[in-house]
């Protein structure tokens, strides 16, 4: 296999790709990244098994081909090559990459041991690729990243009346969104770790997006992300969401997430913040007992029969705030014992669930 | 011999019985499976050689290898995850944690995805409770394949989920034959069968070792150099440790990175301690035997040596020296057992 490209090019069909190689695998192969050269196109798949990456583009291709090579050296000695044309070339077992001046040789791997990995296309729908990245990254920030509770590691994917609603919980908050009009993207549990490299590896304005049997698949101009399904029933979230809220408020989102970062300073994530909340507005309050800690008042609408004093861990609360879009924040409370409900004070499709802390 | 038996008894030796049941098993298997025997029976041969035929489209009935088969014994096939300890002593929550993470994703080509863990012995406490609940009830698709000495290495909720498949040792007669098959002499087949006690794995990889012979000998000439005199029996013991030393480092180097080179040449020292402790034995239940007139099985020691106890106390010796095993396999430290059992033979 013999291709040459731009280096800008060729760096950015590696190094996408390469989002996908994990950094130590338990199958040697993986360390590498299958490249294909045909008909005009180069095209390139990393994956870990659980993400898998395809990127491809157009270049000069002098000799068909395929090989795998080292995934994180060819992506950076690409990269590191000076600007111009770079030239690939595979055979007896070596690639040999070479720039104007510097030449790479790298040791390829056996061909043979790369997984055969389903590529087929899936029945998908073509959707509005920022909206569904946008609702993406509302959602994940409330997934669980300890892999000894795997299906929490997970977003729900679930047609409904509205679309398709994307779920996800790590049992202290629950985040849900609604993409009005992509509900038949299909259901299925998809892991939250993959769906954040979306955006960074083939996001664009069009994403085809769809479910096979084990996999949930993506697709743009750009390339392909396929990840793994997990397997598992998610908890049963709908019984969770509170039919009617007493007491709720109304502030700036900005000026909320200023005070969290405030907050934050002194406390650590086991330290409640306290939320005053009545009719002069919301006093903001952290106190530790070995550091000191931090007071500030804030304006809001709020509307109840009684000041309500609640505690909640200020990142998970940070973290709410800070994807709920818009300028507006709401909280919606029942007590401060019973979980609260976190919204843009409109109709946003999106909510974010928190648990308080008792104190 | 069924063909399943006939087709891997090439690199396995013995267990005709657990390849038979393992073939029962392919196509229902458990959740679970534990493989349990002595180092170096090849209980982890046949652990992989299940995950072979578990993940092989044709159940291993083809005449060159598949490219799943291929990519097994390659280390390369994405539905066996195996599974390492973290360092030399431990398999550790964190590796539990991952597992039960990746127990949860579809299998990428197969219809089943394996978990194959080798030194499932070395799991820890907090490691196994990790694990517990998908060792239960994991996903439809995965089969859990451990690999451990004893059933006994872990906590009982451990091993009851498990499907117990016990490796034993090999008859030293078959085993004599297996290796003279490939290739073996036959004296020296014979002497590798006895020094390894009955395991292939080991017996095989210390086919290339020429102190083998020497080896044996020492052993069998260690009643005749027993002294009561303080000290001696320490020098003994570190003796025959320091000869042990270098085969196991030897059977050891092919392993890929240190951590599993210090594992190799722990399990490689136990069985060559307790292979030369069962020649040991052998020498006393000669000498007994010898003098009741029933026949004996080292017939290269002079005779003299073999009367010099009484049946009766021959017997009782080897009492001892199988007694000495079962410490050791306890994990005791070797010299002062071998120190202690070396001055109280010396002292009957």
């Amino acid at each position: 296999m013999k291709i040459r490209g731009e280096r800008d090019d060729l760096a950015d069909i590696f190094s996408r790709a390469n989002r996908a190689v994990a950094a130590r695998s338990a199958l040697p192969v993986l360390q590498g990244l299958l490249c294909e050269a045909s008909g005009g196109v180069l095209t390139v798949t990393g994956t870990d098994l659980e993400v898998t990456v395809t990127t491809s583009g157009p270049v000069e291709v002098m000799e068909e081909g395929r090989a795998v090579v080292p995934g994180r050296l060819l992506a950076e000695s690409v990269r590191k090559m000076p600007p111009g044309v770079v030239t690939m070339s595979v055979g007896g077992g070596d690639a040999e990459i070479q720039g104007k001046g510097p030449r790479f040789t790298l040791r390829t791997l056996t061909l043979d041991d790369f997984p055969n990995l389903d590529m087929s296309p899936v029945d998908g729908v073509e959707v509005d690729g920022e909206e569904l990245v946008n609702g993406l990254n509302q959602v994940v920030v409330a997934s669980s990243s300890d892999s000894a509770r795997p299906i929490l590691t997970g977003v729900l994917f679930e047609p409904s009346d509205e679309g398709l609603r994307l779920v996800a919980t790590d049992s202290y908050r629950l985040s849900v969104r609604d993409l009005p009009g992509m509900g038949s993207i299909g259901s299925g549990l998809v892991p939250a770790r993959g769906l954040r490299e979306l955006a960074r590896t083939i996001g664009g304005p069009k994403v085809q997006a769809g479910m096979a049997s084990r996999e949930a698949v993506f697709s743009s101009d750009r390339g392909s992300l396929r990840l793994r399904l997990i397997e598992g029933s998610f908890p049963k979230y709908r019984s969770l969401l509170p039919e009617s809220y007493p007491a709720q408020v109304l502030m700036e989102k900005e000026a909320l997430l200023e005070a969290l970062g405030r907050v934050t300073l002194v406390a650590e994530d086991h330290i409640p913040v306290r939320l005053k909340i009545g009719n002069g507005g919301v006093e903001v309050n952290v106190t530790r007992q070995d550091v000191g800690g931090e007071v500030e008042h804030l304006d809001a609408e709020f509307v109840g029969p009684e000041e309500i004093l609640i505690a909640f861990n200020p990142r998970y609360l940070s973290d709410g705030v800070s994807v709920i879009a818009g300028d507006k924040v709401r909280i919606r409370m029942i007590d401060s014992l019973k979980a609260s409900v976190l919204d843009d004070g409109g109709d946003g499709g999106f909510l974010y669930l928190l648990m308080p802390v008792r104190i | 011999m069924t063909d399943l038996a006939e087709e891997v008894a090439f690199s396995l030796i013995g267990h005709h019985d657990v390849l038979a049941f393992i073939e029962s098993e392919l196509k229902k298997p458990s959740h679970a499976y534990l493989f349990v025997g002595p180092t170096g029976t090849g209980k982890a041969t046949v652990a992989r050689e299940f995950a072979r035929l578990l993940l092989c489209p044709e159940h291993g009935v083809h005449d060159e290898a598949c490219s799943s088969c291929r990519r097994i014994g390659t280390g390369n096939h994405p539905d066996l995850v195996i599974v390492e300890p973290e360092g030399r002593t431990s398999l550790g929550a964190d590796t539990a944690r991952w597992v039960v993470g990746q127990a949860v994703l579809t299998p990428v080509e197969s219809d089943r995805r394996l978990f194959l863990i080798e030194e499932a012995g070395l799991m820890t406490d907090q490691a196994a409770n990790a694990l517990l609940k998908t060792l239960e009830e994991p996903s439809a698709a995965v089969v859990f394949l451990l690999v451990a000495e004893s059933e006994e290495d872990f906590p009982p909720t451990v091993a009851s989920r498990c499907r117990i498949i016990r490796v034993g040792r090999v008859p030293e007669d078959d085993l004599t034959a297996a290796l003279m098959q490939r290739g073996i002499e036959e004296e020296k087949a014979r002497v590798l069968a006895l020094v390894s006690g009955g395991r292939p794995g080991l017996a095989l990889q210390l086919a290339g070792q020429p102190q083998i012979a020497e080896l044996r000998q020492a052993w069998l000439s260690v009643p005749s150099r027993l002294s009561a005199r303080p000290g001696d029996s320490i020098t003994m013991a570190e003796e025959m440790l320091a000869r042990i030393d270098p085969l196991a480092t030897e059977v050891a180097s092919s392993q890929p990175t240190a951590d599993q080179r210090d594992r190799a040449k722990r399990r490689a020292s136990q069985s060559l301690l307790a292979g030369g402790l069962e020649i040991m034995a052998s020498f006393y239940l000669d000498s007994a035997s010898l003098q009741l007139g029933g026949p004996i099985r080292n017939t290269d020691v002079p005779l003299p040596e073999l009367t010099r106890s009484s049946p009766a106390r021959a017997v009782a010796a080897s009492h001892q020296v199988l007694d000495a095993i079962v410490d050791l396999a306890g994990n005791l430290r070797p010299v002062p057992v071998l120190a202690a059992l070396f001055s109280s033979l010396a002292g009957d």
